[in-house]
């Protein structure tokens, strides 16, 4: 298969199960799943290794994208799987993290320290043991929590406690066999920094119900100042994750923060997943620069809620200005309209309303490589909807 | 008042006739009139009592009062009919605010009826009742339900229905218990 080629229907089938061929041993392997309901990305490390980041639940099929593509390329995630990230609590992100997390039960939990405090335990309580609408980012961190205390309690031998992430921390370290050689490779978290989980914890406490308060669904906390950057690094290459890390402004939180770190873990990446779907406001153009590789590989999930879509124009080209090879999971657009019985139809359009579905089935970048020379050889895969970013609005 | 119409009168032939030719009657058990809702709780709605098959049967022959120049049986009306308004609902949602705009919410929706994916759209707020109105702000649920409102009296009607949920308020209870739930998981969760 050539380079960045876009897998269409008569490719898959002409090249049988090639596609769901499982990489080989020291072949480094990320995906990245969107826009389903959420985004994640699934990494292989080498010898049979992967790390899961946030979850994306594939609407068709209710279950979690990188799950349903380990069952298809023939892994045990319950084997396979040693890490799971939560980037943040936004329900975009870790809905179906609870069922992922249930299944690979040799993986190890990691969430931003900002998760961790009594605030976020307290909302967490309040809200996890009365559910007022299913499937919020607080019901997910409950289910998970609830996991991890029986694990703990009932299966203490099998119980890995969980770990948090907070800027330059040292997630994970490796040694993998890549061919001949024996490259160390580890996980660092690039953030929050401490000043971000401290507005990130003030803006949690704020959420927490006060005495006489009509009961009601949480809402989100915006904007994310909490969510964990990662860095993978292998040998002397790297891969960069984004997550939903916005720009503040400021040299103490948001990206800002990553950039002047003293701290920071050294080395460009390869490889850049794009924060926020490509949106301007996680934009900071010294990412491009001391952070990654010339003309790095970046790839985005792309958002369409209410009349809010992402990337727009404008960012598909300041992105496209950066590098040749971006590519996205889809297109930012409101999936086909349900079909609803002809009288609940002539309804809705009496009411003037449009009814928009949110999520559609999720595509898929995947970029498989072996490390040699330094560097590792990416060679770019486009499944189901993915396509490359500056043919979005063309 | 309430009138029993000439439908009604047919039943009562051989028995006696209005001597004034006026088709209304006022039939009644003397005991009704102790009812705290007064005569008229003996008669039914005229579009009722047409179509009532055994009205025949209510007649009691037995027991009569004297109204006037004739004599007439007591009718043992058979209850106020309780029959009220039902909903047939063809689909539901739940769903939430996810941010109030101008004249309008923008919300997120969840199909009760069928599985599929969320959906998002922006109410009118004059679609939301009066009594509905000051719950409304990001984070409440409600639920839409379209369907066929069918009346007692047999009309059919297109409906949709927009109801925000009544939870109560948090109590103090609530709120410590949660806090002492986060300070014993905090404890037995086990970081490193």
């Amino acid at each position: 298969m050539r380079p960045n080629e876009k897998l269409s229907d008569s490719n898959k089938s002409s090249v049988g199960n090639r596609i769901y061929l499982p990489p080989e041993q020291d072949e480094i392997e990320l995906s990245l799943f969107g826009p389903g309901y959420g985004e994640s990305v699934l990494l292989h490390i080498g010898a049979n290794q992967w790390i899961i980041v946030d979850s994306c639940i594939d609407p068709t099929s209710e279950s979690p994208a990188p799950l349903s593509y380990l069952r298809k390329i023939n892994i045990d995630p319950s084997v396979a799987v040693k890490q799971i990230i939560a980037t943040h609590w936004h329900d975009d992100h870790v809905r179906g993290l609870a069922v992922i997390l249930k299944e690979c039960k040799s993986a190890e939990f990691v969430c931003s320290v900002a998760q961790t405090s009594k605030e976020f335990l307290t909302l967490v309580s309040a809200y996890g043991t009365r559910p007022m609408m299913e499937s919020t980012g607080i019901n997910e961190f409950y289910e998970i929590i609830k996991l991890q205390q029986t694990r703990n309690v009932i299966q203490k031998s099998q119980f890995i406690p969980p770990k948090f992430a907070i800027a330059d921390r040292c997630l994970w370290q490796y040694e993998i066999n890549y061919g001949e050689q024996n490259i160390p490779g580890a996980i660092y978290a690039l953030s929050p920094s401490d000043a971000s989980v401290l507005i990130a914890q003030m803006g949690i406490a704020k959420l927490i119900p006060q005495v006489g308060e009509t009961k009601r669904r949480v809402p989100s906390l915006l904007p994310n100042h909490a969510a964990v950057v990662l860095l993978f690094k292998i040998g002397e290459d790297s891969i960069l994750l984004g997550s939903d890390l916005e720009e503040t402004g400021q040299a103490e939180t948001g990206w800002m923060a990553i950039i002047s770190s003293g701290t920071r873990p050294e080395g460009k990446a390869s490889f850049f997943k794009i924060p926020h779907h490509g949106s301007v406001t996680a934009e900071n153009p010294h990412i491009w620069s001391l952070m990654l590789k010339p003309q790095p590989i970046s790839a985005l999930t792309p958002f369409a809620a209410g009349k809010v879509f992402l990337p727009t124009n404008d960012d598909v080209d300041r992105i496209c200005n950066n590098t040749d090879q971006a590519f996205s999971t889809g297109v930012p657009k409101h999936p086909k309209a349900k079909s609803r019985p002809k009288m609940v139809e002539k309804q809705i359009k009496e009411m003037g309303l449009k009814l928009r579905p949110v999520y559609c089935s999720p595509g898929q970048v995947r970029v498989r490589g072996r490390y040699i020379n330094d560097r590792i050889n990416w060679i770019v895969q486009l499944l189901g909807d993915a396509i490359p970013l500056r043919e979005m609005y063309n | 008042m309430l009138i029993l119409k000439p439908k009604l009168a047919q039943y009562e032939e051989g028995i006696g006739q209005d001597p004034t030719g006026d088709p209304i009657k006022l039939i009644t058990d003397p005991e009704s009139l102790l009812d705290p809702k007064g005569i008229l709780s003996c008669f039914r709605n005229v579009e009722e009592e047409s179509r009532s098959e055994n009205i025949e049967e209510n007649i009691d022959r037995k027991r009569t009062i004297n109204l006037g120049e004739f004599s007439s049986p007591v009718i043992r009306l058979p209850a106020i009919s309780r029959r009220s308004n039902n909903m047939a609902s063809l689909q539901k949602w739940q769903g939430y605010v996810i941010k109030v705009l101008n004249e309008a919410l923008l919300v997120r929706l969840i199909d009760l009826t069928h599985k599929g994916p969320d959906e998002e759209a922006e109410i009118p707020i004059e679609e939301i009742s009066q009594d509905d109105r000051g719950l409304i702000r990001p984070g409440a649920i409600f639920y839409w339900n379209i369907g066929y409102l069918d009346s007692y009296n047999g009309q059919r009607t297109r409906i949709s229905v927009i109801r925000f949920q009544r939870l109560p308020a948090w109590s103090k209870e609530e709120i410590d218990a949660a806090e002492r739930e986060a300070e014993r998981l905090q404890q037995i969760i086990g970081w490193k």
